[in-house]
């Protein structure tokens, strides 16, 4: 950023008693409850946004478990298999020597999840923090979180493509596995978990602002 | 405040500060001041290249989907599959949860992110503004974010190199034209322009 901002001369649109549409990014005043310009439902803040996050992120966190040890996929080749869940699945591509498709497959199925996951509650913690650290630094870790989440959903399109392509009757197939569908709910969970966190509420408590919501 | 002076703000989606709006020319961003959040861009032509885009795309919806995308092999064996086809076997028991987000994501999304920026674009092109035009703007930009192209084409590479370990592997046609589109079904998020949407509309409207 090209220069210090004084916090104290800047004003939100809530302590402004107006409401920022985020359809059309329109201003409208406080009483307000279509967008004046393009008819959506505008909220100063997300209603319940901290509860619905808490919610989504901890169910979330519960399918955690059963994605990584259930199996993803069974590779059966002349009637014999064995199933892979997504850390042997890993472990299998490095002993091919696939060491790139390794770690991004790694990246995006065992680092992406967990670290958004872990993201998420530091997040949601901070808010209920009487002293919460800096604004700037939690609003970036949101756009970090929020840019990587979809990246997840790799491993779900893989076995999706290998279901269909690998089927030769007793040569080989290969059959889906419950981890995948565990795996597959727990990213789009913690996507809507993204989706509901209403960052504006990490800036509220800078401007001394205890109207609440 | 009266509508002429609010429309000469805007807030920041991710803090909520009140920032004056400024006509940007081509290529500038503008940032919020407090968070660094981008607030709008400044795009070149934005309608005509997004109809340009939009309709490359949509030519190669067809071969995309019904091509084969690869044909696999092994001791004589062989089995072809176009994008549909990925979609049956997943529909039984529980990976319905799966196959609905492989086609809502990899496969609908991108398509209708297409099909609206092009029928927008065409009506802003045209100057006509029907009602069902906002609707349609708004359902566009509520879809951006749940469309995952770029995670599918990695997803096409994993598998090739999972395959082409223990199996031959013939590139089809379905693919050369279904990374076309994906290519430019995430190219047309980059050149509309939602700015110029709704301030051709609020033109529109006082005219």
């Amino acid at each position: 950023m090209p220069e210090k901002i004084n916090q104290e001369q800047l004003e939100s649109a809530r302590s402004a008693g107006l409401i920022g549409c985020e359809v059309c990014s329109r201003v409208n005043n406080g009483d307000e409850h279509i967008c004046r310009c393009c008819g959506s439902v505008i909220h100063s803040r997300i209603p319940d946004s901290i509860n619905k996050t808490w919610a989504l992120t901890v169910t979330a966190t519960l399918l955690l478990i059963p994605s990584n040890i259930l199996p993803m996929m069974t590779i059966e080749s002349f009637g014999k298999g064995q199933p892979d869940t997504i850390m042997s699945g890993i472990i299998s591509l490095f002993q091919h020597g696939l060491y790139p498709i390794g770690i991004i497959v790694f990246l995006a199925s065992i680092m992406v999840p967990i670290l958004k996951i872990i993201g998420l509650f530091i997040l949601l913690i901070s808010v209920h923090r009487e002293k919460p650290s800096g604004s700037l630094p939690r609003t970036k870790l949101f756009r970090v979180i929020e840019f990587f989440g979809k990246w997840s959903m790799l491993d779900v399109f893989v076995v999706s493509l290998l279901v269909t392509l690998v089927s030769l009757g007793d040569i080989a197939n290969v059959i889906p596995g419950l981890g995948a569908a565990a795996f597959c709910a727990m990213v789009i969970l913690t996507i809507f978990a993204a989706n509901s966190f209403d960052t504006r509420i990490i800036w509220d408590r800078l401007e001394g602002d205890s109207r609440g919501e | 405040m009266d509508s002429n002076s609010l429309d000469k703000l805007t807030a920041c989606r991710e803090c909520d500060l009140l920032v004056e709006r400024i006509t940007l020319v081509e290529n500038q961003h503008a940032h919020c001041p407090r968070c660094n959040a981008l607030l709008y861009i400044g795009r070149k032509d934005p309608v005509n290249t997004t109809l340009v885009v939009s309709i490359s795309g949509l030519l190669m919806v067809f071969p995309a989907y019904f091509l084969p995308l690869m044909e696999m092999g092994t001791l004589g064996l062989t089995n072809s599959s176009s994008i549909f086809e990925t979609l049956v076997p997943m529909m039984s028991g529980a990976y319905w949860i799966a196959a609905i987000s492989l086609f809502l994501f990899a496969i609908l999304i991108p398509v209708l992110l297409l099909l609206f920026s092009f029928w927008i674009s065409l009506h802003l092109r045209i100057n006509s503004y029907p009602n069902y035009l906002i609707p349609l703007q708004r359902l566009y930009q509520s879809l951006v974010s749940w469309g995952m192209p770029e995670v599918y084409i990695l997803g096409i590479i994993v598998s090739l190199v999972k395959l082409l370990d223990d199996f031959t592997v013939v590139v089809g046609p379905g693919l050369f034209s279904f990374c076309v589109m994906m290519f430019c079904s995430l190219l047309v998020t980059t050149t509309v322009s939602r700015q110029y949407f709704w301030e051709a509309l609020q033109h529109a409207r006082e005219n």
